[in-house]
This record gives structure tokens, sequence and C-alpha cells, in this order.
């Protein structure tokens, strides 16, 4: 049985978290939806990466909702963390709630 | 249908215990109250030590939590201690009586002989407990059922394992046509919009964002500040990168389904389905609130290990990690940490939950109940008078 | 001047301070670790526990309230060694205020979390309080002079006609203790504190006049550095509050007043002072075991059902009345009643006789809150 070191926590998500410490070169395995993707930076434990290219300004999706902004282009199999993500502005959750009314 | 084995109470609700409690209205009565569970062996004392010098938002909230704890499905009878002229032990006792609960109140006054008074107590608390035990569960359908969505002792982990796992369980339970409360305001902000979003009408939204924003404000008064606080550099290091991230972690206990109603801390919810309750992030006054507003199980996620119950619902205990379960298998009764060992999914898990939730209605005992952890608190907003 | 016995008979603690008991203290720093702290308390006969609703959660002043009453317990004389047992995750962390509580008695402290569960925190607690438990039976009281009685004074739903009923025996009693360089804590109602104006004359330095000044004139119980301001509106003092606070100045009339004692904090002289507290009796009573008193008296004219762990509370009823259960009361203040009675009485209850509140075993325990968890 192949045994699952990161975890997708929704199907729309374009990270996944790293269930166990990757070093550069190693694969990210989730069996359940088949995905194997090569791993470009050093990834902790707990900490997420990019499994689906991420443009400057565009979301971030984990839990299927956005949790913040790509402040960089990331590509496939890097680190996704406060190096090239930032949080919403005020205004910016506002519009979100507004999208709702 | 679903069904889970209960007890049917007259008033048509259903519990999924049958305790016999004694509760006091003031502090000043914590003792007697124990001394009087101390007398019957099967008796859970319920102790709160404010009730008095309160402004009048706690005391409406402590009343009111009072009144939902002696009015829980899960109490077969309760006897309430008062004291003073204006105590709301009476009151409570005959509204609760009317809608055919079996509820004394013994209210003490300055002529009150301690003696006679635990006498009285005794036999009462004697009689009705016997009289509990002759009480046969039955089958009840699954759309009777609340639980109510809690963590305490949070980890890197949690929000990745436990509290998605949870929340699998909580769309399967509203997927049923139960309900499931989701607690802790404090957890919400930084995410709130997104679960605004998820609000079946604009009514419900506002309601939301109006709370956070009050839980906001009273933190504020103190001079802290949680939104810029957030995430903390400890959570960075675990790779937390927003506090929309971490606020979502915590949040995803409520899973995916739309959100109905916005409760008052202990208030019952009139919607089935996923509803929100304004409840601190401080886990036993939160659970005792989530009990209060009518749930009948708590599901609880822990990272570091904790070992709380309440008197009067089964707590069941989640844990965020493999090792945790190692360590503290005696406190936890799910261990989520098979997910971060690749074993199992966020779904097996969430499948192991609601399995587990369907074995306590029945009658299985959590970890906290086999270890009597009985921790009660009611949430206060202000000083002390 | 009154003539009684002047000393008590007393435990000498290592660092000099005197108990009227002689307990181990085993204290949770938060609710998530009572039951724990229950259980270790339960396997000696000295054991008390010390739970409360308090620990985590908590911010600013409500959070620094907590932490001072609970190293005030550690270092109220009657406690001979204490057991700190905490959760682990909470806000109120064990070895921080395991290094903060005094270090001249026996003490220790670890965590739920740490110990990797209850079962192992109750074997290792219970250990630990087993030497101590066996180390203090080796102590006997003796004789001390009565400088070393920290008497708190709390009046309890006591109206005008009362306080002027008890006024002479009271006073006498507390110019008797603070001649004899004993301390005297009373517990003051918020009536109270708004008319301490009158008393400004007999403050002992002018900080303290200062202090005086500014109780009276807030409106509101502003009585630690912060409160919620948006609460200040629900108390308001009508004209027979205000009686019924100078009523209670009666007590202290031309007793010099050493410090104004806010909640939980440890007077630094004996004399007269004047604590802060709640309404709340079991609160109060537990400010004044943090503020290290050895012995308590509720002064009211119906039974209290509640003492405080650790401290013995007496239950002074102001003339007995017909509609009174008196099986609760400790003393009776009547017309024919004397300060040297009262004071003999307290001596007694100093020396070892148990109160009917101890008789009962009405002991619990709570801290106040000055704000909101969250």
């Amino acid at each position: 049985m192949k045994v699952n070191n990161a975890i997708k926590l929704h199907p729309s998500d374009n990270v996944v978290v790293a269930l166990n410490s990757l070093e550069v070169g190693e694969h990210i395995l989730i069996d359940e939806i088949g995905l194997v993707q090569e791993v470009k930076d050093k990834i902790p434990y707990g900490h997420k990466v990019c499994i689906q290219e991420i443009k400057k300004g565009e979301k971030i999706l984990k839990y299927g909702e956005c949790m913040g902004i790509a402040t960089n282009d990331i590509k496939v199999g890097h680190h996704v963390h406060v190096h090239n993500v930032r949080g919403l502005k005020e205004s910016e959750r506002l519009v979100s709630v507004v999208d709702f009314a | 249908m679903k069904t889970f084995k209960g007890y049917k109470r007259p008033n048509g609700t259903f519990g999924v215990r049958n305790h016999v409690i004694v509760i006091n209205t003031v502090g000043e009565l914590a003792g007697v109250a124990n001394r009087l569970a101390d007398l019957v062996p099967g008796v859970v004392p319920v102790i709160q030590q404010g009730g008095t010098s309160q402004f009048p938002e706690d005391s409406m909230q402590t009343i009111r939590t009072i009144k939902g704890t002696v009015g829980h499905p899960n109490i077969n009878a309760a006897l309430i201690l008062g004291m003073g002229e204006d105590d709301f032990a009476e009151q409570i006792a005959a509204e609760l009586r009317e809608q055919q609960c079996k509820v004394k109140a013994i209210v003490i006054n300055k002529s009150t002989s301690l003696e006679k008074l635990l006498v009285d107590g005794r036999a009462w608390l004697q009689k009705v407990y016997e009289e509990s035990l002759e009480d046969k569960r039955v089958d009840v359908p699954i759309t009777e059922l609340t639980i109510g969505l809690e963590c305490g002792g949070s980890d890197a982990w949690s929000g990745i394992t436990a509290n998605p796992a949870i929340g699998v369980c909580s769309d399967m339970i509203v997927d049923d046509g139960a309900t499931s409360i989701l607690a802790e305001t404090t957890e919400a902000i930084g995410a709130e919009h997104i679960l605004a979003r998820r609000a079946i009408n604009e009514q419900v939204a506002k309601d939301f964002l109006t709370i956070v924003k009050n839980y906001e404000n009273r933190i504020l008064d103190t001079g802290e500040d949680i939104r810029s606080a957030n995430p903390t550099p400890g959570n960075m290091v675990g790779g937390l990168t927003t506090l929309e991230e971490k606020s979502l972690g915590c949040i995803k206990k409520g899973g995916n389904a739309p959100l109905q109603q916005v409760l008052k801390y202990a208030e019952k919810p009139s919607a089935k389905g996923f509803v929100f309750m304004d409840t601190p992030g401080y886990d036993v006054e939160s659970v005792a609130g989530l009990a209060a507003g009518g749930c009948q199980i708590v599901l609880f996620s822990t990272g570091k290990g904790s070992p709380t119950g309440s008197p009067i619902v089964p707590v069941i205990k989640i844990g965020t990690n493999p090792k945790l379960y190692e360590i503290m298998s005696e406190h936890i009764d799910v261990n989520a940490g098979t997910i971060v060992e690749g074993k199992k999914t966020l779904q097996d898990v969430g499948e192991e939950i609601y399995n587990l939730v369907l074995k306590v209605a029945n009658g299985e005992k959590t970890k906290a109940e086999q270890h009597r952890n009985q921790e009660f608190a009611i949430w206060r907003l202000a000083q002390s008078i | 001047m009154c003539k009684v016995s002047k000393t008590f008979k007393g435990y000498v603690r290592d660092n000099h301070s005197v108990g009227t008991r002689n307990y181990i203290g085993v204290i949770s720093t938060v609710v998530c670790s009572s039951v724990v702290t229950r259980d270790i308390a339960k396997t000696i006969p000295e054991g008390i526990p010390v739970v409360h609703a308090n620990g985590c959660a908590q911010l600013g002043d409500d959070f620094k309230l907590t932490k001072n009453t609970l190293k005030g317990v550690v270092a109220n004389p009657n406690i001979y060694a204490s057991l700190l047992v905490g959760l682990g995750c909470e806000t109120n962390q064990v070895s921080i205020l395991l290094d903060e509580t005094i270090d001249s008695k026996p003490k220790a402290g670890f965590s739920i979390q740490q110990m990797a569960g209850g079962t192992n925190t109750l074997q290792q607690g219970s250990k630990i309080v087993r030497e101590w438990s066996n180390s203090l039976k080796e102590l006997q009281r003796t004789e001390i002079p009565i400088s070393n009685l920290k008497l708190g004074i709390l009046p309890i739903d006591l109206t005008v006609e009362d306080y002027v009923f008890a006024s002479k025996t009271i006073l006498a009693t507390i110019q008797s203790l603070v001649e004899q360089k004993a301390t005297v804590v009373l517990g003051m109602t918020d009536k109270m504190e708004r008319v301490l104006e009158n008393v400004q004359h007999q403050a002992n330095d002018e900080v303290v006049k200062q202090q005086l000044l500014a109780i009276s004139s807030s409106k509101t119980r502003q009585t630690w550095d912060k409160v919620n301001p948006n609460e200040s509106n629900y108390l308001k003092y009508n004209e027979a509050d205000l009686a019924l606070g100078k009523a209670e100045l009666e007590f202290i009339k031309d007793v010099p007043i050493q410090s104004i004692v806010k909640y939980a904090e440890i007077p630094k002289s004996s004399g007269l002072h004047l604590a802060l507290m709640p309404n709340n009796v079991i609160e109060s009573a537990s400010n004044l075991v943090a503020s290290g008193c050895n012995l308590i008296i509720f002064l009211t004219i119906r039974p209290i059902f509640t003492g405080t762990i650790a401290v013995p509370c007496m239950t002074v009823g102001i003339q007995q009345k017909k509609d009174v259960s008196m099986e609760m009361i400790d003393y009776v203040i009547n017309r024919d009643s004397t300060p040297v009675q009262l004071i003999e009485e307290m001596i007694e209850v100093a020396s070892g006789k148990l109160t009917k509140l101890e008789t009962f075993k009405l002991e619990e325990f709570a801290i106040s809150h000055i704000g909101t968890t969250f």
C-alpha cells in the first residue's frame, strides 16, 4: 500500500500540505487522487506546496477557500508561504462579502 | 431513516444521557450543591461561582445558561438551589415544569436550616434518581440529534487533520437532517467573510459579522488586538501563512454546509442544519454554552491533549497528531493522526467520527466520561461588581 | 482598653509567617486541570484543592488578577506547601507562575501535557504531596503574639441599623488589634467606596489620601487599572446607598488607614487596610485569602453558606433575631457582648477551634473577573 506524504484539503485547491518534511527532488504522493509531483524547494512538514501554477495577484486556494493572494508567480512544486503570499486587505474582504449580497 | 437509541422526554425532546443533576444559581451555594451530590451517588453536580454581583448582560447570560442546562434533553431531573427573595431558581423551575421537565427548586433564606436542607434535598434526589433508573432507551430519528463543534489546545496539525475531519462528520450530520453547531467566535476572526458568504440570507450573514465585530471590540477594550497579533510567529513556523488560513483551519470543523442561523451564547437553535453560536475560545465556557443551547454531544479537537468534559453532555476528543495519541490515549477518542501518517484520508476519519457519534448517542462512554471529567463554567462578559 | 490574651496558638513557617491552619495547597492554574487537582488533594488529609473557573483565554488586568490571586494563595501563611497543576497550553503557564511565587516555602508544579496525561499527573502529584504531608506532621502549634493575626473582615448584606448596632464592638475590636500591631483588612462594599472622602483625614500618607479621594469620586466601580467602559452606566448610587456606605465607615472611625488593597494584593505593613472587592461572597473571601489573611470574619444577619479554602471563616451574627437560623452562626453580637468576648472567640478559632463552616466542610474558592474571556 502506498502511503500519502501530503494532503489536499479540497478538490479545487491549488496547494497541498506536506505531511513529512520533503527534500528537493522528492515526490508528493496523494494516492486517492493519483497525484505525483516533484518538489522543487525544501518543504517543512505542515507547510504548503504549489500543485498548479499560480500567477502574481491570483488567489491561493486551501480548504476550497481564498486564504491569501500570491505576491509573485508561483510554479508547481514550490514552497507557498509568507515570502510569496499576503493576507487579504480589508477592502478585498468586504468585496467578498458584498459578492454574497 | 437513521436512528439512535435515546431517552424520550415528556416535552418531545430526546436525550443521549439520563442525568440527575444538582445546580446552584449563586456561587455561595456551590459547596452545598457539591455536598448534596455527594450524598446521592450517581447525581451529577453542576457547579458555578457567579450568579450574583454581575452586570445585567452577565446575569442574563448566567440565567440563560442555567435554564438551558436544567432543561437539557440529557437531563432526567434537576434540583436547583437558589438564595434570597429575587433569586431566579423558582422562576426557572416553574417555566421548565410547564415544559414538563422534572425540576425542583429549593430557595434558601435566612431562616433555612442547612441540616434540613440537606435532608430534604437528598430525599428528593434519591427518589428521582431511582425513578431515572427505570427509563429505557427508544429508537430516535437522527434528525433529533444536535452536535457541537469545539477545539482546545490546538497545534499545527489541527487545521489539517482533526478539524477538517470533524467538518466531514458535520456535513454528514447536516445531510441526515440533524443539527451541527459551530462555536468559538474568536476563532472565526479573519475568515468571517468566508463564513458570512455561506449564510442562507443577508440577515444571517449580518448577524454573523455583527457578533464577530462585537467580539473584537470587547477584546480591544482590554487593550489587545487579536487581528494584528495573528498568525503568531509560532504559527508561521508551523506553516500558517495568513490570518485567513489560520481561521479557516478552525472554522472548517463546520464543513461546507450553508449557515442557517446565528445564536447567542447558550441559545437554542430554531433551525436544523449548520448553525453558529457566539462563544469564547475558552473551551470549558464554550462547551457549557453549546450544551445549554441543546447540543447532546460535543466534538472536541485537540493537538496538545486535554482531559476536559462536561457534566451534562458526552465530549468526544479528536487528537490531531500521532504522537498525542501515543502518549495520551487515555484522553483521546479518535486518532486523526492517522491522516498525518498517510494511512487514512479526511473522509475515512470523518466517517470514523460520525460512527462514534452514533455509538456515543446510543450510550457508549467517551474517555472524558470514563474519567468523570465534568468541568463547567459560564462565559463571563464583564467584571464582577 | 480590652484585656485579652495577647497570644494565640499558631504554626510558624520557615519564612516567619504564622498560620492558623496547616494545609497543603493543590492549585489548578486553569479550569482544565481541576479534576486531577481535586484527585491529588484527596490523597492526603492536609490537602486542599484550589480550583476555579479561570486561567485561560484571559487578557490584560483580568489575567493579572487571576495570577495575583493564585500567587497570594501560595503565599498565604496557612499553606505549608503548594503544588501547581496545569494543563499545558493555557495562558496561565505553570512554569511562569511557579517562578513568580514566593521561594520561602516548598513548592512544585507541572502540567498534564508535560506528564502525558491525567493518570501520570495524579501519580506524580500524589507522590510529591505525600512527602510534604509526612514532613508537615512534625509541626506543632506554639504560642504566638497576636501581632501575627491577619484578620479579614467582610460585611455581608447589612442594613444601616445593623451597622449602627455592631459598630461599637467592631470598632473597638479593630482598635485593639491595631494597637497590638495585628493586621486588619476590611473588605469594603461598593457603597463604602463611594464615601471614602469622609475618611481622608485617616489616611496614613498623601498617597493613600489621594487613592481614597480617587475611589470615592469615581461613579463606577473602577477598582482595577482598566475596566470595560461600556458597562459604566449600569451602576448608580442613591442617597440610601451612600447612607449604607457611611454607616460602614463607623467600623473604622479615626483608625489610621495604612493602604488601599487592590484585588488580591498583600498588605505591606500591620494596621488597618481597606480592600476593594466584589460583592460575591466566595470571590471576596478568596480575595482575602490571597491578601494573606489567616482568619476571616463574616459580619452578617443571615447564615452564610460558603467559607473559603485555606482560611477559617467565622460567621458573626449581628443581634440575635427570631427568624434567623443559628446553626451556622459562630458568634452573635448582642447588646451585652463586648469586644473582649469577640476577640477571645477569634483567638480560639485562630488556635484551632473549628468554625461552623469548617465543620460543615463548606469551603470553596473563586477568582473574580474584571473583563471578558476570549
